[in-house]
C-alpha cells in the first residue's frame, strides 16, 4: 500500500479516533438518508464456507462497533444485504430491527435485509480477516501520520542525533586544554545528576505513605457519611454484574509457545462476567509455533486468537494497536501471556473509572479526566536468584512507592509494560500506542498527560515472571532506557510547546523521571569512578582535586546509595518480606548493570533507535515463590 | 518444632540429588522449602547467651581484660576521633572488618569506654554463629536432638560466651566462618539448584567478611572453592559450569583481598606492608625467635601438641570425645560424599593453625609450650562450631545405630532421624556432661581455661596503665595529651574514656612528631614511661616520648609529675610558664 493510499484509510477515522462509522474509499459518496424502514427477514445459521463475505461490504462498519453491537453486514445480491449476526441479537426483535435499518444505511443498494446467525468466534473471525489491511496500516501508522510530533517514528531530531557527538567533542576538546577543570566539572555534574534523581524518587517514595493514609481516611469518612445517610457503606454504582461495562484484555505474545498456554488459567481467573470479557491473543503471523501452541489450547469463548499480519515496525505496541482496533470494551488492558492479575483488578479499575466519572459529571473534583490506571506489579518468581531478588527490589520501589507517590503529588506517571487500564476511546483518541517507541507504556502514560488526561494508580496487583538471566535483563532494560531516551527526546523536539501543554508538573516529571534515570545510570558509573579516580590520580599521578568536589562527590554517593536502598528496602519489605528486601544493599552493584544497559541504549538510540529486544518469558519454569504471599 | 527432614530428603543428599531435583515437584523447589525452622529463635538465643555473659563481665569489669579488646575499640574510634582521622587510621596489624563494624557504636563514648560497643557486635556475631550452626546440622540432615546437641555444646561453651563478651575479632571471625560453611551446605544440598549468584551471596559474601577478618579464613576459602568444584563435577554440570560455581564463591574473597592490597598500597606504600611492616604478625614472630620463644616453629610434634593443649583446655574433653566420635562415624559411613565433605571444611582454620605454628607464622603459648605461659589460645575456638557440629553428627549416628541395630543399612543411608529416643537420651546425656564439665571448669577458671587465664595475665599486665588511664580520666581538665603508643599503654583509649583527638600519639599524623619536638605548644598532658621501655615485644615497642623527653630537663622544668605507678608517669604543665 502506497503512503496516499495509506492516509487516504487514515482518514476515515475521525477526529478522536473513533472509528465507529467511516467513509469508504470504495464508495465516497455513500452517505446514510432516511428510506423508508427495509424489510427484515431472519434466516438460518450463516455457513460461512457456502456464502463467502464480501469484503467491501463488511468494511462498511467498524469491527470495533461489530464486535459490540454483535452483527456486521456481510454481503449483498441483488437488492438483499445478508446480515450475520449473533443469535442473541437475531432473538432480539428491537436489536433485530436497529440493525437492519442501520445496515440498510450503511450499504447502498439494499433493498431488503436478510439476518442470519452466526457463532461468536466465527464473527470475530470474519471481522479480523476483513478488517486486518487496514488496521495493520492504521495500527503501525496512526499515530506518527496524525501526530509526528508525539511519534518517535523519525526517530531522533538532527540536532539530537548531533548532540551526543557534539558533547564528547567538546569534552575531549576540554580535556587536552585543562584536563584538571574538566575533570572536576564532569564530576561534578556526574553527582547532580546521580543525586537529583535519587532525590526525586526518594521524595517520591516516601509521599507514598501519606497516600496511603489519607486514602484511608478518606475511604472511612466516606463509609461513615453514608452509613449516617442510610446508604450502603460502600459506594457501587453498578446494580449487578449485568451492568459491568465491557473490557477488552490485549495479551501480546511473540516466540512465547512455552508460555502462551497459561493464559488460559491466569485469566479465567479474573472475577468479571465472562460474557463482559473479550481477550485478545495477539500474534504475530512469523510466529507459526506460538500461533500452532495457542490453536491448539482450548480456548473458553471470551478468548481468541488474534493473528497480526506482517508488517513494520514488529513491535508490542503495534500488536497491541492492532487489537485495538478489534476491541470492543469500554476499557482496554494490556497483559503479558504469563501475567496473574489479582481475580478483582478490572472490578477496581472499573470502580476507578466510574468514580472520576461520577465526580466529573456532577463537578466534585477539578482534576483532569481519568485516562488510564495502572495496577502494580510484583513477581512471582523473586527469589528464583539474585537477579530476581534484584529486580523485585526494583519493582517494589517503583509500583509501591514512587507511582503511588507521583500519583498523589499530579505528576505524569510512566506506566509498566503491563496491567494499565485505558478507556477504550481516549486511548483511541490519543492515537493509540506508539509502535515505533520501545516502551510505548511510559510514553502512553507522558502523552496522557500532555493531551489534559490524568494517569493513577489503583490497589491492585498483576504477578510477573522477573527475567533471570543477566544477558536477558540487560537487553530489556536496554530496550526500557532507549524508551525513555526516546521518549524524552520526542518531548523535548518542542520544549516550549511541551512546557505550555504538560505545564510545570510535566515537566518537572519529564526531568526528573524520564530524562533523569537514564542519565543517571549514565554518570553512575562516572559517579562510581570518583574513588578510583581519586585514590590513583592523587596517590599516583599527582593529580589535585578541590577538596569540596572530593567532600561533596563522596558525600553525595555515599548518601544517595544509602537514601536509595533504605527506601527500597523499606517498599521490598513491605511488598515482599525482609529477605527480599535486604538485598537493596546489594543495589550498587545491580545499578552496574543499569548502567551497561544504559550506555547500551545511547548507543542504540543513535543507530538503530527501533530495534526491540525481546525479553524471554519462560526462563524459570514453574518456579514458584511465595515471597509474594502477603 | 516441627523441623525434622524426612527420611525422603535426606535420601536425595546421598548422591541422588540430580535425580531428585529432576523430578522435584515445583512446589517442592519453592522458597518455603528452602527455609529452615527455628533460624530465628536459635540466633536470638545466642544473642541472648552473649548479652547475659556481656552483662556478667561488664559487672565484673573483665570485658576489657584482653588488650586486643580494648585496641579494637580504639582502633575504630580513631577513625573518625583523632586529629588525622579517616580510614588509614584502621592499619594493617588487623584486618579490617571488625574495627567497620565496631565504627558507628564506638561513636558513643559511653559504648566506647565501657566496651559494650565489642559486646554489642560480639553478641550479634554469636547470634549468628548459632543461627549459622544450626542451618548447617538441619542441612546435613540431622535430627532435632541431636542439633539441640550441638547448640548446647556450642552455647554452654564460658571461652566462647567470654569473648562474645568483649570486643576481640573471634565473633566476628566464627560467624563468617560457620556462614559461609552454611551458605555451602545451603548451596550443596538445595533441592533447587541454586545460581551463581545466590552462592555468591550466601557463602562468598561471607567468605569474603571473613577474608577481612582474621587470616583463618583465607585456608576456607580455598578449601570451599574446592568443595564447590567436586560438589559440581560430581553433578555433571561439566568444567565450565563448575568454574562458573567456583568463581562465583571465590570472586567476592579474591576481591576483599584485591581491596586489602590495594589499601596497604596507597595507605602505606607497600602492598605486602600487612605481611611484612613493623606491626605484622611475621615482625612479631622474629621477636619471640630472637628471643628464643618461637619453639613450636619446625616442630610439627610439638606445634600439635600445644594447639592439641589449647583445644582441650578451650573445648573441654566432654566436646572433643563426642567431635571425635562425629569425625570417626562420619569417615566411616558417609565417606567422601558432600556431607562430609562440607563437614571437614570446618577443619580447615584448624589444619591452618597447625600449619602456622610449625612454620613459625604466629605464636601460641600454653601449659604443653616451651616455656610454658598463656598467649593465644584463643584462637582455637575458631574449631569451636566445627567439633559441636561433628558431636552432632556422632550423636545422630550412634542414637541411630542403637536404635536400629538391625537395620544398620539404614544408618549407613544416613536416615538418621529413625532414632529419635535414643536420641533424646543422648541429648540428656550431653547436657549432664555440659554441666560437669562448667562445673570443673568454674572450680578454677585460670588454671583451667586457658582462654580465661590468658584473659586474667594480660588483666594483671595492664593493671597499673589502667589505673593510671583512670587517674587521668577522673583529673583531666582539658589541654592536649602526649602519649606514644606502646603496647602496653596503646590501647586503654577505652578506660581513658576521653575524646582522642585530644591526644597526640603517632595515629595523629605529623602533628605528633610536632608534639614531640614541641610539647610546650601542644599537650598540657604527657603520659609516658618515666624510662625507657625493655624488653618489648618488637621494636615497635620503645617509647619515643620517653626517648625525647625522660631525661629533658627543660622538660621537668616545665612539666610537673602528677600521677606515678611503676614506671609509668602521668605530667602536667605548669600554667605560667608556657
Amino acid at each position: 500500500m502506497t503512503t496516499t493510499e495509506t492516509e487516504e484509510h487514515l482518514r476515515l477515522v475521525d477526529g478522536r479516533g473513533s472509528v465507529l462509522l467511516v467513509e469508504s474509499p470504495l464508495a465516497p459518496d455513500a452517505r446514510p438518508v432516511s428510506p423508508p424502514p427495509p424489510r427484515i427477514d431472519v434466516g438460518g445459521p450463516l455457513d460461512l464456507a457456502a456464502d463467502p463475505s464480501d469484503p467491501v461490504v463488511v468494511r462498511r462498519m467498524s469491527p470495533r462497533v461489530a464486535s459490540r453491537t454483535g452483527w456486521t453486514p456481510w454481503s449483498l445480491h441483488d437488492g438483499v444485504l445478508t446480515v450475520a449476526a449473533l443469535a442473541s441479537v437475531a432473538a432480539e426483535p428491537a436489536s433485530l430491527t436497529a440493525a437492519g435499518a442501520v445496515a440498510r444505511d450503511l450499504v447502498p443498494g439494499t433493498e431488503e435485509v436478510l439476518v442470519r446467525t452466526v457463532e461468536p468466534a466465527a464473527l470475530a473471525a470474519a471481522l479480523e480477516t476483513a478488517h486486518s489491511d487496514r488496521l495493520a496500516v492504521e495500527s503501525a501508522q496512526q499515530l506518527a501520520l496524525r501526530h509526528p510530533q508525539a511519534s518517535a517514528a523519525t526517530g531522533l531530531t538532527t540536532w539530537q542525533r548531533a548532540m551526543p557527538i557534539v558533547a564528547i567533542g567538546v569534552l575531549v576538546g576540554f580535556l587536552l586544554v585543562t584536563p584538571i577543570s574538566t575533570l572536576v566539572i564532569v564530576l561534578a555534574l556526574a553527582n547532580v545528576v546521580f543525586l537529583t534523581n535519587v532525590v526525586f524518587k526518594a521524595a517520591a517514595a516516601l509521599v507514598a505513605p501519606v497516600r496511603r493514609y489519607r486514602h484511608a481516611a478518606r475511604t472511612l469518612k466516606e463509609m461513615r457519611l453514608r452509613t449516617e445517610a442510610g446508604l450502603p457503606a460502600v459506594w457501587d454504582p453498578f446494580d449487578s454484574d449485568d451492568d459491568l461495562p465491557p473490557y477488552t484484555v490485549l495479551v501480546p505474545a511473540y516466540q512465547e509457545a512455552n508460555v502462551v498456554h497459561k493464559v488460559i488459567a491466569n485469566l479465567s481467573a479474573l472475577d468479571y462476567p465472562h460474557d463482559k470479557l473479550d481477550v485478545m491473543l495477539l500474534l504475530e503471523a512469523d510466529d507459526e509455533e506460538t500461533i500452532e501452541a495457542a490453536r491448539g489450547l482450548p480456548m473458553p469463548d471470551f478468548m481468541r486468537v488474534v493473528v497480526v499480519p506482517p508488517g513494520t515496525p514488529q513491535t508490542k505496541p503495534r500488536a497491541c494497536n492492532y487489537g485495538l482496533g478489534l476491541a470492543s470494551g469500554q476499557y482496554v488492558v494490556i497483559f503479558d501471556a504469563e501475567d496473574r492479575p489479582d481475580p478483582d483488578q478490572l472490578r477496581k479499575a472499573v470502580m476507578e473509572f466510574a468514580r472520576d466519572d461520577f465526580e466529573q459529571r456532577h463537578g466534585l473534583t477539578d482534576k483532569p479526566p481519568l485516562a488510564v490506571v495502572q495496577a502494580s506489579l510484583h513477581y512471582f518468581n523473586a527469589d528464583y536468584n539474585v537477579l530476581t531478588r534484584m529486580f523485585a527490589v526494583e519493582y517494589a520501589h517503583w509500583f509501591e512507592a514512587m507511582l503511588p507517590g507521583l500519583s498523589s503529588i499530579g505528576l505524569p506517571l510512566p506506566l509498566g509494560g503491563t496491567s494499565n487500564h485505558f478507556d477504550t476511546g481516549i486511548l483511541r483518541a490519543m492515537g493509540g500506542w506508539d509502535p515505533y517507541n520501545v516502551t510505548e507504556d511510559a510514553d502512553a502514560g507522558l502523552r496522557a498527560s500532555t493531551e489534559g488526561y490524568r494517569v493513577s494508580v489503583i490497589d491492585s496487583s498483576t504477578g510477573e515472571e522477573a527475567c533471570a538471566i543477566t544477558k536477558s535483563w540487560i537487553k530489556q532494560r536496554t530496550r526500557w532506557i532507549k524508551g525513555y531516551l526516546m521518549t524524552a527526546a520526542v518531548n523535548t523536539r518542542r520544549p516550549v510547546h511541551f512546557l505550555q501543554t504538560a505545564g510545570p508538573g510535566g515537566l518537572v516529571g519529564l526531568l526528573g523521571l524520564i530524562v533523569a534515570t537514564p542519565l543517571a545510570f549514565l554518570a553512575y558509573p562516572l559517579a562510581l569512578g570518583l574513588t578510583l579516580t581519586t585514590w590513583i590520580g592523587v596517590r599516583f599521578i599527582g593529580v589535585q582535586l578541590p577538596s569540596w568536589v572530593l567532600s561533596t562527590s563522596v558525600t553525595t554517593f555515599i548518601a544517595g546509595n544509602a537514601l536509595m536502598i533504605a527506601s527500597a528496602a523499606a517498599a521490598a519489605t513491605w511488598r515482599y518480606n525482609w529477605r527480599i528486601g535486604i538485598f537493596a544493599v546489594f543495589s550498587p552493584v545491580y545499578w552496574l548493570l543499569h548502567s551497561i544497559a544504559a550506555w547500551r541504549a545511547l548507543y542504540q538510540v543513535v543507530v538503530d533507535p527501533h530495534r526491540w529486544e525481546k525479553t524471554p518469558h519462560g526462563l524459570t519454569h514453574d518456579y514458584e515463590s511465595e515471597a509474594h504471599v502477603r | 518444632m516441627t523441623d525434622v527432614v524426612e527420611p525422603a530428603d535426606v535420601d536425595t543428599r546421598v548422591g541422588t540429588t540430580s535425580a531428585a531435583e529432576a523430578s522435584a515437584p515445583a512446589a517442592a523447589t519453592g522458597s518455603r522449602a528452602r527455609r529452615v525452622p527455628g533460624t530465628v529463635p536459635v540466633f536470638l538465643l545466642g544473642v541472648a547467651c552473649a548479652a547475659a555473659a556481656s552483662a556478667y563481665t561488664l559487672h565484673a569489669g573483665t570485658n576489657l581484660d584482653y588488650g586486643d579488646a580494648m585496641a579494637h575499640l580504639t582502633i575504630a574510634r580513631r577513625i573518625t576521633d583523632n586529629q588525622n582521622p579517616g580510614l588509614a587510621q584502621l592499619g594493617s596489624v588487623w584486618l579490617p572488618l571488625p574495627h567497620l563494624l565496631l565504627l558507628p557504636l564506638v561513636q558513643s563514648m559511653w559504648l566506647f569506654s565501657t566496651g559494650l560497643a565489642g559486646s554489642v557486635v560480639s553478641a550479634l556475631c554469636l547470634g549468628a554463629t548459632s543461627a549459622a550452626t544450626w542451618r548447617l546440622m538441619h542441612r546435613l540432615g540431622l535430627p532435632l536432638p541431636a542439633m539441640l546437641a550441638g547448640l548446647v555444646l556450642l552455647l554452654a561453651n564460658p571461652a566462647l560466651l567470654y569473648v562474645s563478651s568483649t570486643a576481640l575479632t573471634e565473633p566476628v571471625l566464627l560467624a563468617c566462618l560457620t556462614m559461609t560453611i552454611a551458605g555451602l551446605a545451603g548451596w550443596a544440598f538445595s533441592p533447587r539448584q541454586l545460581s551463581g549468584g545466590e552462592l555468591a551471596v550466601f557463602a562468598g559474601i561471607p567468605a569474603a567478611a571473613g577474608v577481612l577478618t582474621r587470616y583463618e579464613a583465607w585456608p576456607l576459602v580455598l578449601a570451599g572453592a574446592f568443595l564447590v568444584a567436586v560438589v559440581s563435577l560430581r553433578r555433571g554440570r561439566g568444567v565450565r559450569q563448575s568454574a562458573v560455581w567456583t568463581l562465583s564463591f571465590v570472586v567476592p574473597s579474591i576481591v576483599a583481598v584485591l581491596w586489602w592490597v590495594a589499601y596497604n598500597q596507597i595507605v602505606f606504600g607497600d602492598a605486602l606492608e600487612f605481611l611484612q611492616g613493623e606491626y605484622s604478625a611475621s615482625a612479631f614472630a622474629d621477636v619471640f625467635e630472637r628471643e628464643g620463644e618461637l619453639t613450636t616453629a619446625g616442630n610439627l610434634g610439638l606445634s600439635s601438641k600445644v594447639l592439641g593443649w589449647a583445644m582441650l583446655e578451650t573445648s573441654g574433653i566432654v566436646l572433643l570425645v563426642l567431635a571425635a566420635v562425629g569425625l570417626v562415624t562420619t569417615s566411616l559411613l558417609w565417606r567422601l560424599d558432600d556431607r562430609n565433605l562440607v563437614t571437614w571444611l570446618g577443619g580447615s582454620t584448624t589444619a591452618f593453625l597447625l600449619f602456622s605454628l610449625t612454620t613459625g607464622q604466629h605464636i601460641m603459648v600454653n601449659d604443653a609450650a616451651m616455656p610454658p605461659g598463656a598467649y593465644n589460645n584463643r584462637y582455637v575456638l575458631s574449631a569451636l562450631p566445627w567439633l559441636s557440629v561433628l558431636a552432632a553428627i556422632g550423636l545422630a549416628h550412634v542414637g541411630a545405630a542403637l536404635t536400629r541395630r538391625r537395620t544398620s543399612t539404614a544408618v549407613a543411608a544416613g536416615q538418621l532421624d529413625r532414632g529419635r529416643p535414643a536420641h533424646v537420651v543422648l541429648l540428656g546425656g550431653v547436657v549432664v556432661a555440659t554441666v560437669l564439665q562448667n562445673l570443673y571448669w568454674l572450680g578454677d577458671p585460670y588454671e583451667r581455661m586457658t582462654v580465661i587465664q590468658e584473659a586474667h595475665v594480660q588483666h594483671l599486665a595492664y593493671v597499673d596503665t589502667k589505673d593510671a588511664a583512670r587517674w587521668l580520666r577522673e583529673h583531666y581538665d582539658g589541654g592536649g595529651i602526649l602519649m606514644d603508643q606502646t603496647p602496653d599503654k596503646s590501647s586503654v583509649a577505652p578506660v581513658l574514656g576521653l575524646p582522642i583527638d585530644e591526644f597526640y600519639t603517632r595515629a595523629s599524623g605529623a602533628v605528633f612528631e610536632e608534639a614531640i619536638a614541641d610539647p610546650y605548644g601542644h599537650a598540657r598532658w604527657v603520659f609516658m614511661h618515666r624510662s625507657q621501655v625493655e624488653g618489648s615485644a618488637t621494636d615497635t615497642g620503645l617509647d619515643r616520648v620517653t626517648a625525647r623527653l625522660a631525661l629533658d630537663p627543660q622538660f621537668h622544668a616545665r612539666y610537673r609529675l602528677v600521677y606515678a605507678v611503676e614506671d609509668i608517669g602521668i605530667y602536667r604543665i605548669v600554667e605560667g610558664l608556657r
